[in-house]
């Protein structure tokens, strides 16, 4: 397992030098100038030619290029052009925030989904089942921006059990996790109880499983020591694929509850044309993705024996 | 078995309603932004009766050191934390702050300024002294700093800054500048504190603002959040707020929601629709005229804006009548000049409307078009230019102009107007209190650059450089108005309309204002 792990890792680093190379191209092909952004549209040719040769805009392509490269294999992600401090030390501030809300989003929804998911199954065709499907559709098909907003209105406005701004002095910790939380776990339920659904109905047919019920076994432990665990493959593939998108779905989540998280970073960051910043947390998100691949991938050696031999 | 099988069908089934409960409850609900809402569970709540003003706007920049300050609303709270030497009254006159007086020597080449003596600086950094005056006018000069102030402040015209004693400063100039005074009364004049930045650095100042205010920084982000404390050390009277709590938040919904249930007491609002809807509820309204202007430029150096006749067609396109009544409400005016009229030198009665399609389209045939041009219009793709934008669209296809619309982020379009290759824009602009800047960019010197319209007419060049030179107001007055007069004859910019702010307010809260450059003036601020 270990060398596995390992071979794992290895072969992500080309992935993330990809992605350098990459970001580091196709943000400079977008329009607009970081100097000019930062100085205002009153600026002049000499300023803005100082505030170039202070970040080293004024060197080649290549030159910026070999620079950057340079510094990332080290670690350094360089300066930020718009916050005046180090990359690295910026994305530090704002990452555990963005980290917590998909990492904790992903856990409740992901365990509320399979409950759901195996309710679903057990009551195929009846009432509860088709409940649950049309509002796993409805929650597939809602914008996330959408379901936070509607958050807002229900908690915060008609009940007043969380406040609008989350980041407002006073507010707990779990007031403020509350609602992108809520809004998260509807997102990442949706998807994932229709996959348990179906994974556990595929299941329900198997022969194991008629021969459990036959040998007497309670059907809570056939329901779940049985049915659940053979139908985890695709389950633990549904929530990596949630971890992955679930750090896209903070940046969106961090502007409707005015949450200090890596995507608010970074949009600001594309607004001031800041190329080491949108450099340094692109990086550092597909880093994360990286990683949860990596992660589902360990998982699913866990889940069947059988995967963990053949890769292997 | 069926015992069994009954148990665990009965336990799912709670499971199914209970999420199916929860689920539905995310997915119904009321419009509770008309009935008001719940009070907030305890957002920004005020430990020890401590009296607290929440304020939000959609916007701040990242940098809170003063030399990179585009406008004075840069940091909302500019003017709580830092101080100048002069205070700028809205009336465009100056009046004594952290200089208790000031004289001129008689050939106006020498200005000496008398510190306050006591004037101290947030988190322990000492009394203000004439070396921390020299050095706050010196860093614009170090390009190290990113300052964009030394034209601002004409620094060129400044020989030497001489500190005889810790009270005392003088500055000497080259030549006499009837705005000196004016200039150390902006906010490109701020005053930090040296012994600060020897501890903190450049970065440190980028993130801690240290001033003389009457609030001190008390923690936050830059472009996120900020807090400031009432400053117990304070030269002047002390404040009636104990904490000013600001926050950005670019969604306007959220700000709304949030100042609708009680967590905001402050906040700037774009919509008129949305003004009537508070002025209804009884919120208390501010208006406040600006320093911008809505303006529609033309690159003279770009066909078909290179013929005068194309030109003048499109001032006969454009019906500004038509964006005073039913985009502003009647709350603007025409403003009849390039510079807003709370702007010094701003010529205001110049330019008349002439909104005549007929003509507009005579004169497009005369050019060479009589059976229309086609044109771009480029605009930054936010909430408040898309309106006007789409009704320049409409109003120019009356006279034969087919205007494909560009609308793109800022960076974008400052990337295509500023580099010569957008024809046409519109843009919400804003002009510093002391009109120089904006009259001087449109010189041929600051083409390619900030002269946007593309216009090199040396006629224009000698009055605004006239005007400059001048050694008395009235000189600078007669030269520059001239040179308004010749640049709006040139017909590469349109001025549609004044641009105002409304600020809402929560009714508890008095003695909050707000300058027409955006900075919120909250020293006898109170919350009831």
């Amino acid at each position: 397992m270990g060398s596995y792990v390992l071979k794992r890792f290895l072969s992500a680093v080309p992935t993330v030098i990809g992605v350098f190379v990459v970001v580091f191209f196709v943000i400079r092909m977008i329009p607009g100038d970081p100097a000019v952004s930062m100085l205002g549209s009153g600026a002049t040719e000499a300023q803005i030619q100082v505030y170039r040769v202070k970040y080293g805009l004024d060197a080649p392509l290549p030159v910026q290029f070999g620079i950057a490269f340079r510094n990332f294999l080290t670690g350094d992600l360089g300066d930020s052009i718009s916050l005046y401090k180090p990359v690295r030390e910026a994305i530090m501030e704002r990452l555990p925030g963005t980290v917590q809300l998909a990492g904790l989003g992903v856990v409740a929804g992901g365990i509320l989904a399979v409950f759901l998911g195996v309710a679903a199954a057990v009551f195929r065709g009846k009432w509860p089942d088709l409940l649950l499907t049309s509002l796993s559709s409805l929650g597939m098909s809602l914008p996330t921006f959408y379901i936070g907003l509607w958050v807002l209105m229900i908690f915060a406005r008609k009940l007043g059990v969380i406040p609008v701004l989350s980041n407002a002095r006073g507010v707990s910790y779990w007031q403020s996790m509350f609602g992108p939380l809520l809004t998260m776990v509807v997102g990442e339920t949706s998807l994932l109880t229709r996959t348990t659904r179906s994974s556990m109905l595929e299941i329900f047919n198997e022969d194991f499983i008629r021969t459990a019920r036959a040998k007497g076994l309670p059907e809570k432990w056939v329901m779940f020591r049985h049915a659940l665990g053979n139908a985890m493959i695709p389950i633990i593939t549904v929530t990596g694929y949630n971890l992955a998108t679930a750090f896209g779905g903070a940046i969106v989540l961090e502007a409707v509850f005015t949450r200090n998280g890596i995507g608010s970073l970074l949009i600001g960051a594309i607004n001031a044309r800041d190329y080491p910043l949108i450099q340094g947390a692109a990086v550092v998100i597909a880093m994360l993705m990286i990683l949860v691949n990596i992660m589902t991938d360990i998982i699913y050696g866990f889940a069947d024996p059988r995967i963990r031999v053949s890769g292997e | 078995m069926q015992r069994q099988n009954k148990k665990i069908n009965k336990l799912l089934g709670f499971l199914a309603v209970f999420a199916v409960l929860g689920l539905a409850l995310s997915g119904c609900g009321g419009n509770s932004a008309e009935s008001g809402g719940n009070a907030p569970v305890s957002a920004d709540a005020a430990p020890g009766g401590e009296k607290v003003l929440r304020v939000a706007r959609d916007w701040e920049d990242t940098s809170w050191d003063p030399v990179t300050f585009t406008g004075a609303a840069q940091l909302a709270l500019t003017p709580q934390i830092f101080e100048t030497l002069c205070k700028l009254e809205t009336d465009g006159s100056s009046s004594p702050l952290l200089a208790e007086s000031w004289e001129m020597s008689p050939d106006g080449l020498a200005y000496t300024f008398h510190l306050r003596r006591g004037a101290q600086f947030h988190q322990g950094y000492g009394e203000m002294t004439s070396e921390d005056v020299k050095f706050s006018f010196e860093r614009n000069l170090d390009p190290d700093t990113g300052s964009i102030h030394a034209e601002t402040l004409n620094l060129s015209n400044v020989t030497s800054i001489e500190t005889p004693d810790p009270y005392t400063v003088v500055f000497n100039l080259a030549s006499p500048d009837v705005d000196f005074i004016t200039r150390c009364s902006q906010y490109s004049s701020i005053i930090v504190s040296r012994a600060a930045f020897d501890a903190i650095g450049l970065e440190g100042f980028a993130s801690t603002p240290v001033g003389t205010g009457p609030f001190a920084y008390d923690g936050g982000t830059p472009g996120v959040k900020t807090e400031a404390v009432r400053f117990a050390d304070y030269w002047g009277a002390a404040p009636k707020l104990d904490r000013i709590v600001y926050t950005i938040i670019t969604d306007s919904n959220v700000i709304y929601s949030a100042f609708e249930n009680g967590e905001l007491d402050v906040i700037f609002v774009y919509y008129q629709d949305k003004v009537n809807e508070y002025e209804a509820q009884g919120y208390s309204i501010n208006y406040i005229p600006s320093d911008q202007l809505l303006y529609v430029g033309l690159n003279a150096q770009l066909d078909p804006w290179t013929d005068m006749k194309v030109r003048e067609a499109f001032f006969h396109a454009v019906d500004p009548q038509y964006f005073l009544d039913e985009l502003f409400y009647g709350n603007e005016t025409f403003p009849g000049g390039y510079i807003p009229p709370i702007s010094k030198y701003a010529l205001t009665d110049y330019l008349k409307p002439g909104y005549d399609p007929a003509r507009a389209k005579a004169l497009l045939a005369e050019a060479g078009y009589p059976d229309g041009v086609d044109v771009t219009l480029w605009c930054v793709n936010d909430e408040l230019s898309t309106a006007p934008s789409l009704i320049v669209q409409s109003q120019l296809k009356e006279s034969g102009f087919n205007v494909e619309l560009q609308m793109v982020d800022f960076g974008v379009f400052i990337d295509q107007v500023r580099g010569g290759t957008a024809g046409m824009w519109l843009l919400y602009n804003s002009t510093p209190p002391l009109a120089d800047d904006t009259i001087n960019r449109y010189t041929s010197d600051f083409y390619p650059g900030s002269n946007w319209v593309g216009v090199t007419d040396p006629v224009y060049d000698a009055l605004v450089a006239e005007g400059l030179d001048a050694s008395t107001e009235e000189e600078k007055t007669a030269a520059f108005e001239e040179a308004q007069r010749y640049f709006l004859d040139l017909k590469a910019l349109y001025p549609i309309s004044t641009y105002g702010y409304h600020f809402i307010t929560q009714p508890n809260v008095t003695g909050a204002k707000l300058w027409g450059d955006l900075a919120l003036h909250l020293n006898e601020a109170d919350v009831g």
